[in-house]
């Protein structure tokens, strides 16, 4: 820019005395350099306050009184007050109160969520209605909320490959540009004077050249594909996606198999009762029975018995109860021989029994000897599953793939009702990492494989696929450490927005490459030949930029997607 | 030793020459400029 104006400038003097053209120059040069500063100020600024999350002081009480102190100072083990309408600052424990909590900051989920003593809280969540004395289990710079700031600030820095590309180009650009201008300033007109013969108009010619060289400046391009990634990295945290790297946007958006793991990921991970056959008493008897039965059992089946059954377990009503380890329970309830267990039960105490077409863990009921049905528990499916499935093949995604160790009969049925295309049942967790090998090598490089899982025992797979998705994440440090994209909440629809966020953000980015590139080089070449003057010249230069700030803000507006 | 420092750029083409630069210079094991969050990271 330099250069352009001191060319202008003498050329002004040197051909008829007129300055207007490089005070324009000049002028405009720095309108536009503001423009830029505050374009590209602003945009920062915004994506910060999306951020803006970080709690500032903590209550604590001392002497019968509520003192405000910085949050670095509270000590693991200390009681803090939540008032409500406050964030809550540090991750703890609730010792008092109860409250609903507000955790759209680190979710982008609106639902609130009911919390009474005894629950964990992280910090970052509101909490909305009561006042919580919250005993800190960890300290603030190791709370949650202070780990998604340091992890969303720091993603920026992990380049993406169009950012590498942009780098590498503008090394080799910048330099060239020089020499092509240099070359349009000294050949033509030396060409004109040896070969031609004719006036050398070295002013026309440097012009050109000066024009040439405000054109060609990479500003554009080197500012707004950075800010592109930044913002859509900040507009996918505020929905509760966590991504580590401008390059895992990048690969996320290029991902074309989605490989789940099944239990906690597309089911709740937590057995219920689903279902009640040829019971020959009424259902409700059958459950209460079945729930005194196993009343002694903290096996997860017992207890999801029990949750069934809703009321409280008089034990009084229960004697004589024999767990046999592999079989189920027999007790006496209400004077009743009762017998709750698997079919080996039931051969045992030579009882005929009803199989069960449904897929599931099946619990047969006798009562006195007779065969009185059986109850059905199966992992629940997460309620926004199938529509997840079908999301993600609305957002591009070519197959869906589901791993678990279940049994097969199980696994089919949820991939039926999912939707899901391919099922691998029956696997131990070190065939799933085969599998996963297997399915990156038959698909296309170009094609990417996600895998989501609930982060904790599926590190390996998780580092294995081309981008690793942990899911349910609310405090826990083992799946926001092992895996590139961290989903803060269990809802398998978040996979679906996570790949629509970055397809946005990569569409924004390659719009914006597309428009600077077409409009430099054809001012380029307007320039060259001379139809370009100077203000056209910044206008390609500036103009440009600010168009592309512009369009890389888009990336932070992903709610409605 | 990883360092953190704030620092303020107005062309991220300088952002990128310093990052380069910083590599190079001894005592130096990585570096880091990040234009966009106006701050850099280095490893000593």
């Amino acid at each position: 820019m330099a250069v352009a104006t001191v060319g202008a400038m003498t050329l002004a003097i040197y051909e008829n005395g007129e300055y207007l053209e490089g005070i324009a120059v000049m002028l405009f040069y720095q309108i536009g350099e503001w423009f830029q500063g505050y374009a590209v100020g602003k945009s920062r600024r915004n994506i910060s306050n999306l951020m803006d999350i970080r709690p500032d002081y903590a209550n604590v009480e001392r002497n019968g009184k509520l003192e405000q102190i910085d949050p670095d100072e509270v000590e693991i083990g200390s009681v803090i007050v939540v008032q409500p309408g406050e964030k809550v600052p540090i991750d703890g424990i609730i010792v008092e109160g109860t409250s609903s909590l507000n955790t759209s900051a680190l979710t982008g989920e609106s639902l609130p969520r009911e919390v009474e003593p005894g629950d964990e809280v992280i910090s970052g969540c509101i909490s909305m209605t009561g006042v919580l004395k919250v005993q800190t289990t960890k300290e603030f710079g190791e709370s949650t909320v202070s780990k998604i700031l340091d992890l969303v600030e720091n993603a920026s820095s992990r380049k993406s490959k169009s950012e590498d590309f942009i780098s590498k180009f503008a090394k080799y650009y910048t330099p060239a540009v020089c020499y092509a201008a240099l070359a349009l300033a000294f050949l033509p007109p030396i060409v004109r004077m040896l070969a031609m013969g004719v006036s050398a108009d070295w002013g026309v010619w440097i012009y050109r050249a000066l024009t040439f060289l405000v054109i060609s400046c990479p500003c554009a391009l080197v500012i707004s594909i950075p800010l592109s990634f930044f913002a859509g990295i900040g507009g996918a945290s505020k929905e509760g996606v966590l991504v580590k790297g401008s390059n895992y946007l990048e690969t996320l958006s290029q991902t074309k198999y989605v490989v789940f793991d099944k239990t906690g990921t597309m089911t709740k991970g937590v057995f219920e009762v689903n279902g009640i056959h040829h019971s020959t008493i009424d259902n409700a008897m059958l459950i209460e029975y079945a729930a005194l039965a196993e009343s002694a059992s903290s096996h997860p089946i017992s207890k999801s018995l029990q949750r069934a059954y809703g009321k409280e377990i008089d034990r009084s009503r229960v004697s004589d109860i024999h767990e046999i380890s592999g079989n189920g329970m027999t007790a006496k309830v209400d004077g009743k021989e009762v017998a709750a267990g698997n079919d080996k039960l039931m051969k045992r105490l030579n009882i005929a029994y009803q199989d069960c077409h449904q897929a599931g863990t099946i619990i047969h009921m006798a009562i006195n000897g007779e065969y009185a049905g059986h109850i059905v528990i199966s992992d629940m499916i997460k309620p926004h599953a199938k529509e997840a499935i079908a999301e993600l093949k609305k957002a591009g995604v070519e197959k869906n793939i589901m791993l678990t160790g279940d049994a097969k009969k199980v696994a089919d049925q949820v991939a039926a009702s999912l939707g899901i295309d391919e099922v691998h049942s029956e696997l131990l967790p070190a065939d799933k990492v085969d599998k996963v090998e297997g399915l990156l090598q038959r698909k296309p490089d170009k094609a990417k494989l996600a895998f989501v899982g609930d982060g904790i025992n599926d590190a390996p797979v998780l580092s294995r696929a081309d981008i690793g998705i942990a899911m349910g994440a609310m405090g826990s440090d083992a799946a926001i450490e092992a895996a590139d994209i961290v989903l803060m909440d269990d809802d398998p629809l978040k996979i679906s927005k996570a790949i629509k966020i970055s397809r946005k953000c990569l569409r924004i980015v390659y719009q914006n490459i597309t428009m600077a590139l077409v409009v430099k080089f054809a001012c380029l070449a307007l320039g060259a030949v001379g139809i370009a003057n100077m203000y056209l010249a910044i206008f390609a230069d500036v103009g440009v930029m600010i168009i592309a700030v512009l369009n890389a803000i888009r990336c932070l507006f992903v709610k409605k997607l | 030793m990883k360092k953190t420092y704030k620092i303020e750029v107005d062309c991220a083409n300088c952002a990128n020459l310093m990052e380069d630069a910083a590599k190079k210079t001894p005592g130096v094991k990585d570096a880091t400029v990040n234009f966009i969050t106006l701050s850099s990271d280095m490893t000593f």
